[in-house]
């Protein structure tokens, strides 16, 4: 009896010393699903690490998630654009207020810096490296050490985008010893080769080249509110506000950094990060399984502390349909698959209803441009019946047969998706049944995500199943859809398009005002609906719980979908 | 003893060159490279981040910079094809071509040699350095679940093999099949949402280890803070391995039991606890150390879903994480540590051996 008294007594102690630590009110706390693979503002590579550096690095022009606007964030004002033959100048003045953690003002020599660590060879800036490519040279004014012209080759409608989307680096903390000062931008711009064997190039990769650029907050200080105070690996990141940070005085709503601390909570498991949620230790829980979402809503004890969000977002499930196979070669036969798409039972039952049906691949929120006439495909199997006979499909009762090049071919359907996406191996399935109402047997694959990319490229396919991330800023689809981006290894896997739909991608993209290019975009959408190559289905609904002691989360459809940055704390 | 200790130390090394080497080889094989497929992605969407052409230029600087243009091995099997047309039947012989030291494999062996498991493609921290990292937290979890494993099996099969313990012995040998039928990751998320949740018993944290804590900790204060949140991890890997060693141990104590010295023992009157305890259990041990030895990779396929379920950044987490990054590597650098460990672990194996059974001692001298 005594060793029981013992055991318990233990136990209580173990227990009472188990329960929860105390929060700090000031602290968010946010789950991140997985480490980011680094921290380095010019190579970077997942979410993760982008959310992560939009807090210690500003660029020149962001998206304010308040009004999913493009807004300036270091330069003053949106930049000047002018083209003039067969260059695009573009024009920026940097805030007066703006400056780094040591006090020195942001200038445009650190912007030209910037550049030449992207553009350099032999240094970390892979993934960065082609986004700033058409930029050939910066001229900075002689007279405004803040204002500075980027001369950029050609011209896209991306280009404004793309000119402020970049993470500017402080040249006295990146380059104390002035290695790549007297190197001009342009040089870094044409043939690489004389740079690869530069004495200070390679000085400079060297120093560049090491963990403390990617992982160490002595180095990673960049001139947005925070400073990265720890990084655990694979457990936590911890970002303390910064003291007299300058942004406080610009008065611009999008430059905040109101809480006094931030934790990334590394969670892999959704479950253990919905549990956190529930044990309030997180803040913010974001992609939340519609399931679990569903039950939150009527869990009265969670909703006390939580508010639940679902913003529309930009990320889309499509369908793409291998038109180079003779089988799928005609437009009928394509729009008969199209029929056996059963979009609303997609809908129910992967995203218990937090999605919306699309008629193309235009965002139903970006009004503008979306196309309202038209009506997205439901799912009917009489009229796919009819489509296949007038395609010169014959049912039989072991399915459907034409002769092709000679050679009677079945008709069978393989589709895959990368392993692993329950969302689109639930959407597969139920193809496959829907399919076989039909009697046309349907061939499920999971396939690695590595190999899956590799087989889109090589044409390896014949139907797929996948996501598509968009925005609302920039809608040049060219490399998806332009039949130039067709061939083996290019972009428009699905080898959509024709003289006409090339004829209207670069009227889209040299539309001389809004409404001719919603005019355009909204004729494409009608043209990819009757090829029925590239079928977009619907464009999902984030899932966010932000507890309810913060306000002025900004919620947007836009990733991270919240402005953790702004978060006020409630009195 | 130690002489043959030191044999078999050396007959391991070749072992662990042979499979090092062919991990190495085969993990080059899985398609795709690092950050191919980050850099290719940048092409797809609502605008491209570059061209194609300037993409592809990219993914070449990666791959010169990590040294993975070069060959992978001294040697390359040229394609099927390419032999057929340049030669008649040749094409049944392989063609080979011979690379030189100018290859993947001897960069990495060269450095392995001074030590260095190379630089993560990732962070570009060693990999040594991160593997020491993961290791820290994937170690405790192991020794302890391993060291409670081994004392509830002992415990338990001690208990269940005496004569009397009939009713006990059906109910906890029914418990432990149940037990192994249930997946790793089932007990983990039961454990979750049984002991660490609101609306059932919130006892235990339910992630990672510790909290943000400004300043540093020592080491016990560290230790002291990361214990609760063990708890639940330890608990799942006991209950995954516990049916397994028990059996094996139950198994073994019967049939020991059964011998003439232990008839003589217990003709003696020697009661049935030290009967089993000073008699039996010793050499029932035996059987049990090569399970023991092999306990090891499958607590480490354990962790990758224990640091998963339980957000524990560990050994296991990081091999999943690296695989799907084709962090080369880290990944051989995990693999490289585990066959160690188990090459080792069959070292110590036999050194129980030897203490368990003199008469294995005697005949190594």
């Amino acid at each position: 009896m005594r060793k029981v008294h013992r055991l318990l007594y233990s136990l209580a102690i173990f227990l009472s010393f188990c329960s929860q630590p105390q929060r700090q009110p000031d602290e968010v706390r946010v789950r991140l699903s997985s480490d980011p693979q680094t921290l380095s503002p010019v190579n970077y590579s997942d979410s993760n690490g982008l959310q992560v550096i939009n807090l210690l690095f500003h660029s020149l022009l962001g998206a304010d998630l308040e009004d999913d606007q493009l807004k300036p964030v270091l330069a003053k004002s949106l930049p000047l654009i002018e083209q003039k033959d067969s260059v695009t100048l573009i024009t920026y003045e940097l805030r007066e207020e703006a400056e780094w953690t040591n006090g020195s003002p942001v200038t445009s020599d650190d912007i030209a810096f910037t550049l030449k660590v992207l553009k350099a060879p032999l240094v970390q800036n892979e993934m960065m490296k082609p986004q700033v490519a058409f930029i050939r040279d910066l001229i900075q004014d002689k007279e405004n050490k803040r204002r500075f012209t980027l001369v950029c080759d050609g011209f896209t409608p991306e280009m404004e985008l793309l000119s402020g989307d970049f993470f500017i680096l402080p040249a006295y903390l990146f380059d104390p010893e002035n290695l790549l000062k007297s190197i001009p931008v342009a040089a870094f711009t044409d043939s690489l080769s004389k740079l690869e064997n530069n004495k200070n190039v390679k000085a400079f990769a060297a120093w560049f080249n090491t963990p403390a650029f990617n992982n160490n907050g002595q180095t990673l200080q960049g001139s947005a509110g925070y400073l990265l105070e720890k990084w655990v690996p694979g457990q936590t990141l911890t970002l303390k506000q910064k003291k007299n940070w300058w942004g406080k005085e610009a008065k611009a709503s999008n430059l905040t950094a109101n809480p006094k601390r931030i934790t990334l909570q590394v969670i892999p498991d959704n479950t253990t990060a919905l549990l956190a949620t529930k044990n309030g230790q997180l803040d913010v829980l974001s992609d939340i399984a519609a399931l679990e979402f569903d039950k939150l809503k009527s869990n009265k004890d969670f909703l006390k502390n939580y508010e639940l969000h679902t913003p529309q977002s930009y990320s889309s499930v499509y369908v793409g349909i291998n038109s180079r196979l003779p089988k799928f070669s005609d437009k009928q036969t394509r729009q008969a698959i199209a029929y056996l798409l059963d979009v609303a039972n997609f809908i129910k039952v992967t995203q218990q209803q937090y999605a919306t049906p699309t008629v193309g691949i235009i965002p139903p929120n970006v009004t503008a441009y979306y196309n309202t006439n038209l009506k997205p495909y439901a799912f009917n199997v009489t009229k796919a019946k009819q489509l296949l006979q007038a395609a010169g499909w014959q049912e039989r009762n072991n399915g459907w047969f034409r002769t092709i090049n000679g050679k009677e071919q079945p008709l069978t359907i393989a589709i895959s998706y990368k392993a692993g996406n329950t969302v689109l191996e639930s959407s597969a399935l139920i193809f496959q049944q829907s399919a076989a109402k039909l009697n046309i047997p349907v061939q499920v694959e999971a396939q690695e995500g590595n190999l899956f990319n590799q087989n889109l490229k090589a044409h390896n396919f014949e139907v797929f199943l996948r996501t598509l991330t968009g925005n609302p800023f920039a809608f040049n689809f060219t490399a998806l859809l332009h039949t130039s981006f067709a061939e083996k290894g290019g972009t428009n896997y699905t080898g959509f398009g024709n003289a006409e739909s090339d004829a209207l991608l670069q009227a889209i993209n040299t539309a001389p005002n809004p409404e001719q290019k919603a005019l355009h975009l909204k004729k494409l959408q009608q043209v990819m609906q009757e090829e029925a190559t590239f079928i977009p289905l619907y464009y999902q609904k984030e899932r966010i719980a932000i507890h309810k002691r913060f306000g002025n989360a900004k919620i947007s459809g836009l990733k991270p979908n919240y402005d953790v940055s702004a978060f006020e704390l409630k009195q | 003893m130690l002489r043959y200790l030191f044999r078999r130390l050396l007959y391991t090394i070749p072992t662990l060159w042979v499979m090092v080497t062919l991990i190495f080889l085969l993990s080059r094989v899985l398609p795709g490279t690092f950050g191919q497929e980050q850099i290719s992605q940048a092409g797809e969407g609502f605008y491209s981040k570059g061209s194609q052409q300037q993409r592809n230029a990219a993914h070449e600087q990666l791959l010169a910079r990590t040294n993975q243009h070069l060959p992978l091995f001294y040697v390359t099997f040229a394609p099927l094809a390419t032999s057929q047309a340049t030669s008649n039947y040749s094409y049944l012989l392989p063609d080979l071509t011979w690379n030189g030291t100018k290859n993947q494999y001897h960069i990495w062996a060269a450095a392995l040699f001074t030590g260095s498991l190379g630089e993560s493609f990732a962070s570009s921290r060693p990999v040594l350095e991160i593997l020491w990292e993961a290791a820290g937290n994937t170690i405790w979890l192991l020794l302890i679940s391993m060291a409670l494993t081994i004392v509830l099996a002992l415990l338990i099969s001690v208990s269940i093999v005496q004569d009397r313990a009939v009713k006990r012995r059906r109910v906890l040998l029914s418990f432990l099949i149940l037990l192994d039928s249930f997946p790793v990751f089932l007990t983990g998320l039961l454990l979750l949402l049984l002991l660490a949740n609101p609306d059932a018993l919130q006892l235990f944290p339910v992630f990672g280890l510790g909290y943000h804590h400004a300043g540093e900790q020592s080491g016990f204060m560290s230790f002291i803070v990361n214990l609760p949140h063990l708890v639940l991890p330890i608990i799942c890997l006991v209950l995954a391995e516990l049916p397994y060693l028990t059996n094996h141990l139950y198994t073994s104590l019967k049939g020991t039991l059964q011998a003439d010295y232990i008839r003589t023992a217990r003709a003696k009157g020697l009661p049935q606890n030290q009967v089993i305890v000073k008699h039996a259990l010793r050499n029932a041990l035996l059987p049990v150390i090569t399970v023991l030895s092999d306990m090891l990779p499958a607590l480490v396929a354990g962790t990758v879903v224990i640091e998963t379920i339980f957000a524990i950044p560990g050994v296991g987490r990081l091999l999943v994480t690296s695989v799907l990054a084709r962090d080369f590597p880290v990944i051989v650098g995990i693999v490289v540590i585990i066959a160690i460990a188990k090459m080792l672990s069959h070292i110590v194996a036999d050194i129980l051996y030897a203490l368990a059974d003199p008469r294995i001692r005697h005949n190594q001298k």
